[in-house]
């Protein structure tokens, strides 16, 4: 007999484990690219017109004059306490900003993947149920528009013709929740449907090809056999199997969506962490870019971290 | 006479048009009756896997299929679906080869027993849990409550396949298709569940189509097996007659084949050539090309009573000449 299945508490305990040095190696990476940015992190900030005393005072004060390590570790620390430092172009507190506007883009996220899903998820299947009909063919040629179409181009299409054209939704801006949550969840509608829509493509795809390979599998053979209702075997037992390389699958389209929620935030001028690192990016504020970078990669290590533990619900086979 | 439990009329299975036409099996015609084990023995790409699935209406859809499968009184072939899924499961079972494969990875074997029970029964969930202990311990797994809460993948072969047949007999069923169920198994666990299906369809008068490339086993366990060759059947006998005076050729070089270990070292002969592709039957008996007592006349159509208890499709079997050359090649082969 094999061995025995793990709890899944186990399973989280040793992801979590795993999941420390690959952050330590991300900090690694991020200060690293700010170490060998050319002539110098303060030099770019000021701008080649600047004097070389203003920029020694810059280098002083950014402590790009300690040792390395120091550097380092003085960072790591800080940013373990929550603490990013300041802006070095307009001194604001860059945690207090990024606690401001994460939110945003993790809702946006969210609202998006949660489209994406209610959208894919049901299309594949009927896809798969209907292989090699009308229905597939036309469920197949629609994700493939989807897949085709960039994001960008989307955007400014769905501004175009809802946004000012028909006037159903605001074509910029996200006012807060304190104002009135109807109008939020209104002006979020065209940038969550525009993020979702690749994401949704992509989900069909997999979702199809994942029922397909279950449908024909011998245990779903053993389900017609024992004559349990079409229902239960494409929605419990067909599914579920499917779900697992999806599940990954979904990680990669979360990471990518919230990566997506950048490019996005910008046109619908949606102030998340998104239009802050295009701004930090363009007015070469390094510090800020290294912290919204931090804070992407414990981001994404989270989202690998839930699709591993999802993996470890849905097939018993991993929980070794 | 006793009425038959399961009686095939004039099976025939063909590719779809779209798919070339090409026959898979063309008039096979057998019964099997209450409580007895028959066996269906045949090389693969013979037709054996295709019988079974005929009969459950579990072809692919490229295949199509004419003839008739009489079964309580009704054509399997024109049931409507409704029907038939009522059928699949509670009056007749289905068990495969490759038990690991043909159960569910994801879910426990307690809540694939408990789905296949209340598929059939209005039974509680707790009430078919209770069921569902009785099916595993009918089928001999030790600690049966404690098991339910198992995956497939911490079973071996030889349990999983017990479990298979735990969940084909969830419904009640009269008749149990079994389609190489131990061809994956070694051979004491083999063993084991030949000797587990013998019980069950003694103790409960379950009717069995054991389907088998292995005339050994089936000679071991069958009351009476019919010989499949080439999408057709051409030879029906009891496990005595046909083991112990095959008529047809092909039958004769099967019951050479099987291994006899008191002659350890012996390599025994087998038949020379393989079996000719669907599609590529030669007209005429379909073995002709592989025979030894091939002659004049083997190219017209060779007809077999095979529902009967004794039949051969070959002309020349029984005649002077076949059990003559049979004598030969016995000779030449051993």
């Amino acid at each position: 007999m094999a061995a025995g299945t793990a709890s899944i508490w186990t399973v989280v305990f040793h992801r979590l484990m795993a999941v420390i040095p690959t952050v330590l190696f991300g900090t690694l990476l991020i200060f690293g690219l700010v170490q060998i940015i050319p002539g110098g992190a303060a030099e770019e900030a000021l701008g080649p017109e600047a004097s070389a005393q203003a920029v020694a005072v810059l280098r002083e004060e950014m402590g790009l004059n300690r040792p390395l390590h120091v550097q380092y570790l003085d960072w790591l620390g800080n940013a373990a306490k929550g603490d990013l430092g300041r802006s070095i172009t307009d001194r604001r507190n860059i945690s207090k900003a990024i606690t401001e506007r994460l939110p945003l883009t993790i809702e946006l996220t969210l609202i998006a993947l949660l489209l994406a899903l209610l959208i894919g998820i049901p299309l594949g299947v009927l896809s798969a149920i209907n292989h090699h009909n009308r229905i597939d063919s036309a469920v197949t040629g629609i994700s493939g528009l989807g897949l085709a179409m960039p994001e960008f181009w989307i955007a400014m299409l769905a501004v175009n013709l809802f946004a000012l054209k028909l006037g159903w939704f605001p074509a910029t801006g996200v006012p807060s929740v304190e104002l009135g949550w109807r109008d939020h969840i209104q002006s979020l509608v065209l940038p969550s449907l525009t993020l979702a829509s690749g994401a949704a493509a992509a989900i069909v795809r997999f979702t199809r090809s994942g029922m397909l390979e279950a449908l024909s599998s011998s245990y779903v053979r053993t389900a017609w056999a024992l004559g349990l209702s079409p229902a239960q075997i494409f929605f419990r037992f067909a599914l579920k199997n499917a779900l697992i390389p999806l599940v990954t699958v979904i990680g990669i389209i979360t990471s990518s969506l919230f990566g997506g929620a950048i490019l996005v935030e910008s046109v619908f001028v949606v102030p998340g962490l998104g239009t802050m690192l295009v701004t930090a990016v363009l007015q070469k504020d390094y510090t800020t870019v290294q912290s919204v970078a931090l804070v992407l990669i414990v981001v994404f290590v989270l989202i690998s971290l839930l699709v591993d533990i999802g993996c470890a619900v849905l097939d018993p086979r991993t929980r070794r | 006479m006793i009425t038959p439990v399961l009686s095939v009329e004039n099976l025939c299975l063909k590719l779809t048009a779209d798919r070339g036409g090409a026959p898979l099996l063309s008039g096979v015609s057998f019964e099997i009756r209450s409580g007895e084990i028959f066996g269906l023995v045949g090389e693969s790409g013979s037709g054996k896997t295709l019988t079974a699935l005929a009969a459950m209406r579990l072809l692919p859809p490229a295949i199509e299929a004419t003839g008739r499968v009489m079964f309580d009184g009704a054509d399997l072939l024109s049931l409507p679906e409704r029907d038939m899924r009522k059928l699949r499961g509670s009056r007749i079972g289905m068990v495969f080869q490759e038990p690991v494969a043909a159960l569910n990875p994801t879910f426990t074997i307690g809540a694939q027993l408990v789905s296949a029970i209340r598929a059939h029964h209005q039974f509680s969930r707790g009430r078919a849990r209770d069921r569902a202990v009785e099916l595993l311990d009918m089928v001999g797994i030790p600690e049966p409550r404690a098991r339910l809460g198992f995956y497939p993948h911490q079973f071996s072969g030889g349990m999983c396949q017990r479990v298979m047949i735990a969940m084909a007999l969830a419904g009640g069923a009269r008749l149990l298709l079994a389609d190489e169920p131990t061809t994956s198994l070694d051979v004491t666990t083999q063993d084991e569940i030949v000797r587990l299906l013998e019980k069950l369809s003694r103790e409960h008068g379950i009717a069995v189509l054991f389907i088998s490339h292995d005339l050994g086993l089936v000679a071991r366990l069958c009351h009476r097996i019919a010989v499949a060759y080439a999408g057709e059947l051409v030879e029906v006998g009891t496990a005595d007659a046909l083991l112990q005076a095959p008529l047809h050729p092909y039958t004769q070089g099967l019951v050479r084949c099987v291994p006899d270990l008191t002659q350890i070292g012996v390599l025994r002969g087998g038949i020379p050539g393989t079996p000719p592709m669907p599609g590529n039957w030669p007209a005429g008996c379909r073995f002709q090309p592989r025979c030894t007592i091939a002659a004049d006349g083997c190219e017209r159509l060779q007809s077999i009573a095979s529902t009967t208890d004794r039949a051969v499709r070959c002309w020349r079997a029984g005649s002077d000449a076949g059990s003559e050359a049979a004598a030969v090649a016995e000779r030449v082969t051993s």
